[in-house]
């Protein structure tokens, strides 16, 4: 045991002498990550104990498990998860559709010739991604409105009542408010870009003369995108796909800014409801349990994440 | 260039087929462009509204075309609110955000994309599992840190959050693109010429890395420009207010129709920087996320 130890230590700094360098490095890298990502969640975990508020501060109790309990047992929560998800993954959906389709409109070379344009094309269809989700929002609201230039276009063609497209809380399409719809609608806007961005960097590298084969082979169009850009994208759109369904599941910018999660909570998703449990009803224990509950949902998906991420980023 | 294209025999024969294509040609740039369109409507509906006459905005369903163009909104919302007190405040933010956040993440990104150390596999499964963590569920906890730290409304709150969230992403794409951009000899070669460890690191890697550290730069500034909500939470007070957090006070306080324009020229100066630096800089996004996967 001794000798174990000591050999132990010897090793040890052996291998500090031979790593230092890159030790030294990763670091900074390492020490952030710690304290300041995985120390607050462990955090959030205590908080999520107590009844923690910001209304008493320092006064906090603790409760056991009663803020998992009131999560479980509240209709409110069961409904905002259903909307979250519904919002991520039809927003992310839309994204995924219009993005892939602008990448390969814009990279797909036709005998060796590229679309004209292309560039300023593709620096058009980054405004959503790079705009500030303050100006995009509020822009959309005025859009949206009831007197506004979309209700002007369907006056035009006939219609006699303007649509409130983020206020109607009776009209449902697919048994889903409208307003939830139209907040998909942004949501779709907004993701597309990074789509585009992520599809059209991995199709510059696929070789023009793969097309051109196919091409001869009388294989064009869809069975031309079916056969051999999918196949080659499919890595890329795995990863985007996943982390686009992230950053809406825990995202709130948007959702926040457009409606606050109204009219009637038709349009409200978890981030926006933790917002409003911690800093609202500053009820930061029962929020730190709202996070914690989210958090753990995910962790699932993102083990997938890193596990498959490790395997492609092995070997040097 | 066709003219020369056309003398050639073997050119002329190709000729046929590309004039069959011509069709969906156009329909492929068609689409291309009712999806830019789509993209810019917003942005078009903001830059109108900015310039058009109020009287315009008090009739229903305004038209799709201003009117008339008027520029003094463009000079009056400096006036109606501190714009460039916001301005220079989201400066600090980005330039401190970029310099720690690209910094940390350099350093890093290269030991991993380097050296084969104890502990390389676990701080790059470290890295990648926090791009996961939703960012709401740190809310709670980030808030009661800086809260007990006392940086609320302070000039370090944002720089601080940012640089953490920033820097597991820049991470990753910077250590891609040091694996991609140029293989190790070159580094060794230059050890090997006596220059030393930092020396290969600021004389040789990072100079030719430019590319990969720009784009990092990019979206990192990007990011902390635009953020809104936790900079609502953590920097409200006037003197350290941004951007975002700013007009989204004057939406607040003049939400009237005559007050649009006005907002709308100021909402154009907000969203210019961004969209400045991705227009003149967009071939360095795709470099970051080109090599985030290798």
């Amino acid at each position: 045991m001794e000798v174990g130890s000591s050999l132990d230590r010897s090793r040890f700094r052996r291998s500090i002498r031979r790593h230092g360098w890159p030790l030294l490095l990763v670091t900074p890298v390492a020490v952030i990550l710690l304290l300041f990502m995985y120390a607050p969640i462990l955090d959030a975990v205590r908080l999520s104990l107590t009844d923690a508020s910001l209304l008493r501060p320092g006064q906090a109790q603790a409760v056991g498990l009663d803020n998992y309990l009131k999560i479980a047992t509240s209709k409110e929560f069961w409904g905002i998860a259903g909307q979250t998800i519904l919002w991520s993954v039809a927003s992310v959906a839309g994204a995924c559709v219009l993005g892939v389709l602008a990448a390969v409109l814009l990279t797909t070379h036709r005998r060796g010739r590229p679309l004209r344009g292309r560039v300023i094309i593709g620096g058009l269809i980054l405004a959503p991604f790079v705009a500030p989700p303050v100006v995009s929002a509020y822009t959309w609201i005025y859009l949206y409105s009831g007197s506004g230039p979309i209700n002007g276009v369907l006056n035009a063609l006939g219609a006699t009542e303007p649509v409130y497209f983020l206020g109607d809380t009776v009209t449902k399409i697919l048994g889903v408010a409208l307003p939830l719809w139209s907040m998909i609608q942004v949501g779709v806007w907004h993701g597309f870009p990074f789509f585009f961005l992520m599809v059209a960097a991995a199709l510059t590298s696929i070789p023009v003369e793969l097309h051109e084969a196919a091409e001869i082979d009388g294989a064009t169009g869809w069975r031309s995108f079916r056969s051999i850009t999918l196949p080659l994208i499919a890595p890329v759109l795995e990863v985007t796909i996943f982390l686009e369904l992230l950053f809406r599941l825990g995202g709130l910018d948007l959702p926040f800014l457009l409606t606050g999660g109204g009219p009637l909570g038709l349009t409200n998703v978890w981030g926006v409801f933790i917002y409003q449990v911690g800093f609202a009803r500053l009820e930061i224990g029962y929020g730190a349990a709202l996070g914690v509950v989210l958090f753990l949902i995910c962790t699932p998906f993102a083990i997938w994440y890193v596990r498959r991420s490790r395997r492609q980023l092995a070997g040097f | 260039m066709t003219a020369s294209m056309a003398a050639s025999p073997v050119r002329t024969g190709r000729v046929r087929p590309q004039r069959r294509i011509s069709g969906r040609r156009f329909a492929a740039y068609a689409a291309a462009v009712l999806l830019a369109c789509y993209a810019m409507l917003p942005l078009y509906w903001m830059v109108i509204t900015a310039v058009r006459p109020v009287s315009e905005l008090l009739t229903i369903y305004p038209s799709w075309f201003p009117g008339g163009v008027q520029f003094d909104r463009f000079v009056k919302i400096w006036q109606a609110i501190p714009l460039a007190t916001y301005m220079l405040n989201s400066a600090i933010v980005v330039l401190f955000t970029v310099l720690i956040g690209v910094t940390v993440a350099a350093l890093g990104g290269y030991a991993l994309s380097r050296f084969e150390f104890p502990g390389n596999g676990a701080v790059l499964a470290l890295v990648l599992f926090t791009q996961t963590i939703p960012t709401v569920v740190l809310l709670v906890p980030f808030y009661t840190l800086l809260h007990d730290a006392g940086l609320i409304n302070t000039r370090a709150a944002l720089p601080l959050s940012y640089t953490i969230w920033a820097v597991p992403y820049a991470t990753l794409i910077l250590r891609g693109y040091f694996k991609m951009a140029f293989s190790r000899d070159l580094e060794d070669a230059a050890r090997v010429d006596g220059c030393s460890r930092f020396g290969v690191l600021w004389r040789i890697v990072f100079p030719l890395s430019l590319p990969g550290l720009m784009s990092a730069a990019m979206l990192i500034a990007v990011f902390a420009w635009n953020e809104f909500l936790w900079a609502s939470l953590v920097a409200s007070q006037e003197q350290v207010r941004t951007v975002s957090v700013g007009l989204n006070q004057f939406v607040g306080r003049f939400g009237t129709n005559e007050n649009l324009p006005l907002w709308m020229a100021g909402a154009i100066f907000v969203a210019l920087p961004p969209i400045i630096l991705y227009v003149v800089a967009q071939r360095f996004v795709s470099v970051g996320y080109g090599v985030t996967e290798r």
